[in-house]
């Protein structure tokens, strides 16, 4: 797996240079994904000569920093590219152009078997099905061993490590020999983030973590994550598609559309006034079970387009309340509206144009 | 005809504008580990016009509930005991073939996932004519008009042509479309909504809730919305139902009931969920796990994990109204009520 071919050195990287929605004045970058795009090539369906009739553009050139003990929110429907933006970051796929520098280095072309390793260790994933990502013929103990005896863990050590860690995710010792199917869906998922976190790793990439479970249940699993972010000062990426648990786990958000960035932000400015009118539209959509939330409805029309065949110009713009004839001819890039937030819009909000009446309740 | 069999058959005269009355019904599957007590004596009404929230966690019986009323359950499941009146007439008393026009015509069905209640190899023409035709008695060109203006009017462009597409040519919000049209063109009086909206995404799922609304008000009908997201609810419904462990723990308003709760498992619920207005600080946690209901706890099902729990929460507690159009089953609802009271004070001072 260690990549021969030479690989741009970490050298090349600028450490002064902030991304478009970077927090200013911070220089603990962790990660930086630039200019990533992944393309899935569609072949037609002939059997002797199939050749690429198109390619599906999941992640369409994305530029972002992470830092670190931040947690960052990323949010958007589904076929936005959450999930391949994710893969492409762990390693799990190759970008088609672009780099992720993981702490300076190249995740997909590793210098030495060492740093290949090293990298694996600092970034893990916590998955949406606690169900599915458990091995069912495996001890808990086991799972949770796998890593430590991959990373060579002193064998001695190996237990304590895991016994350890079972206590930070709230689990008992006797837990350990037991087997996935004898915990709830709560338990399992604290499985999961015993698994993620056992290497001590820089970066957890948490792929709807909480969407399988019940709301209660969620509740706990929140909270557990958000105590273990801050003892261990990991970052964290979060995805979801519920944005209130979004807005309470994350400090920062990012919104995708059509695998690009839409805007990005400090959470609690980009939720209290959105400037991207897909932002706008994708809060006015959401059910709030706060009664006394007064909240402008903007229903969107049609679905997200797809993305073999993008629209030309802004790609939100055939479903924007506010397009214009310059939306549908060129493409918005990232520009700083307020303060750190950033959205790719030639007509951005600038006032709170949904929570209308929250404010009178604060 | 099914008016007829349900005129012929109305015995029971209840609240005039009850459209739905589920009374006091056990259903029970049974299972090799032993019987399943999913439903443990639920009742619950809907009325005429009303759109009613069916609330809970996974395993409260939501969905048996819908399946119950329908005698749609599966081989190992029976309702052993209760009434459900439909307009005055006992479900269960029905015939199979009464029922069958009871289903689609009376009383529709909506489903979570639209994928899998359509057939993939008919298409969307043959898929509703048919049903149009035999519960409207018209012709197949007639049917086909009445398909085509109900997914006009459900808000899918081009239906002329769109008709003659299959499933797997439809979005899935597009998908959900053609159910509820469906479902629709044979002019139910209620409709059955089983987390209509659960597999969409947010901007699909405001379109889907924005037109089974607008066809509320327009046709007349009554709704009962189950789902498991309090925010759907909360801006859907005009009364809700709360369900755990196979039973309803507080029944009212929608907007009393989110206001001031006073089950304690409706504050527990309400309180773990994370809020845009609430900080960033810890959110409340429900203590254990849902009820296994083939061995259930005895008495009041939530008393394991509730905070106000005695001796007499052993026994069943009693659905109790304690104002308008309110009713708890809780011992100690005096208690928790002047509690939550206290609390809220304390917080906001």
């Amino acid at each position: 797996m260690v990549s021969s071919n030479t690989a741009p050195m970490s050298e090349t990287r600028d450490h002064d240079e902030l991304f478009p929605g970077s927090p200013k004045g911070r220089d603990d970058v962790i990660l930086e994904v630039r200019n990533l795009r992944k393309y899935f090539p569609i072949k037609s369906r002939s059997i002797l000569f199939s050749k690429v009739i198109g390619h599906i553009k999941a992640v369409d050139g994305i530029d972002l920093q992470i830092f670190r003990g931040e947690i960052l929110g990323l949010v958007g429907e589904s076929g936005c590219g959450k999930s391949t933006l994710s893969k492409t970051i762990v390693g799990l796929e190759e970008p088609t152009t672009g780099q992720v520098l993981l702490n300076g280095a190249d995740i997909h072309h590793p210098e030495s078997r060492e740093q290949f390793m090293q990298m694996r260790r600092s970034i893990q994933m916590v998955f949406q099905d606690p169900y599915n990502s458990l091995n069912p013929r495996r001890l808990v103990k086991d799972t949770l061993r796998e890593p430590l005896l991959i990373h060579n863990i002193e064998p001695k050590r190996q237990e304590e490590i895991v016994l350890e860690m079972l206590k930070k995710v709230g689990l008992e010792e006797y837990h350990a020999l037991r087997y996935p199917h004898e915990f709830s869906g709560g338990q399992r998922q604290r499985i999961g983030l015993a698994r993620a976190l056992i290497m001590q790793p820089d970066l957890i990439i948490a792929d709807e973590p909480v969407s399988a479970l019940d709301v209660s249940v969620q509740a706990s699993i929140l909270n557990l994550m958000q105590e273990l972010q801050e003892e261990f000062n990991v970052s964290m990426i979060f995805i979801a598609h519920d944005l209130s648990v979004v807005k309470h786990v994350s400090n920062r958000v990012a919104v995708m559309y059509l695998g690009r960035i839409v805007e990005i932000g400090p959470t609690d400015e980009v939720f209290d006034t959105p400037a991207h009118p897909y932002t706008v539209s994708l809060l006015s959509a959401i059910p709030f079970p706060d009664q006394d939330i007064k909240k402008k409805k903007i229903i969107l029309e049609g679905d997200v387009p797809s993305p073999v065949n993008l629209p030309t110009g802004c790609r939100f713009a055939p479903r924007c309340y506010k397009a214009q004839e310059r939306c549908h001819q060129e493409e918005p890039v990232l520009e700083e509206i307020r303060n750190n937030v950033w959205a790719a819009c030639f007509y951005p909000e600038s006032e709170k144009v949904i929570f209308l009446e929250m404010e009178d309740e604060q | 005809m099914s008016e007829t069999t349900l005129k012929g058959k109305a015995k029971h005269n209840g609240s005039s504008n009850v459209i739905l009355d589920v009374r006091d019904i056990y259903t029970y599957f049974k299972t090799e580990s032993g019987v399943v007590k999913a439903l443990d004596g639920v009742s619950f009404d809907i009325r005429e016009q009303e759109s009613v929230g069916i609330v809970g966690e996974s395993g409260c019986g939501k969905t048996v509930t819908s399946r119950s009323i329908l005698r749609i359950l599966p081989k190992n499941g029976e309702v052993v005991a209760g009434e459900i009146y439909y307009r005055g007439v006992n479900l269960m008393d029905l015939t199979e073939k009464q029922m069958r026009h009871v289903r689609g015509k009376e009383i529709a069905l909506l489903f979570q996932d639209p994928l899998s209640a359509l057939n993939p190899v008919l298409s969307i023409r043959e898929q509703m004519v048919d049903v149009i035709q035999l519960h409207r008695g018209v012709d197949e060109e007639e049917a086909a008009n009445i398909a085509i203006k109900m997914m006009k009017a459900v808000g899918i462009p081009e239906a002329e042509h769109r008709i003659d597409d299959y499933p797997h040519q439809y979005s899935g919000g597009m998908r959900q479309r053609i159910l509820i049209a469906r479902a629709l063109a044979l002019r139910p009086k209620l409709l059955i909504a089983d987390e209509p909206t659960t597999a969409l995404d947010v901007t699909i799922q405001a379109q889907v809730l924005d037109i089974i609304q607008r066809m509320r008000k327009e046709y007349g009908l009554s709704l009962m919305l189950i789902t498991h997201n309090l925010g759907v609810v909360s801006e859907n419904t005009d009364r809700i139902h709360v369900f755990y462990g196979g039973r309803v723990v507080e029944s009212g308003p929608t907007r009393a009931i989110f206001k001031d709760p006073h089950h304690p498992y409706t504050i527990a619920l309400l309180e773990s969920i994370p809020s845009f207005k609430k900080g960033k600080g810890k959110l409340a946690t429900i203590p254990g796990s849902v009820p296994q209901l083939i061995n259930p706890p005895k008495g009041c099902r939530f008393h394991p994990r509730c905070p106000y729990a005695t001796d007499i929460c052993k026994t069943r507690p009693p659905m109790e109204k304690i104002g308008e159009d309110r009713y708890v089953a809780c011992f100690h609802v005096d208690t928790v009520i002047a509690d939550r009271k206290n609390r809220l004070a304390k917080s906001s001072s």
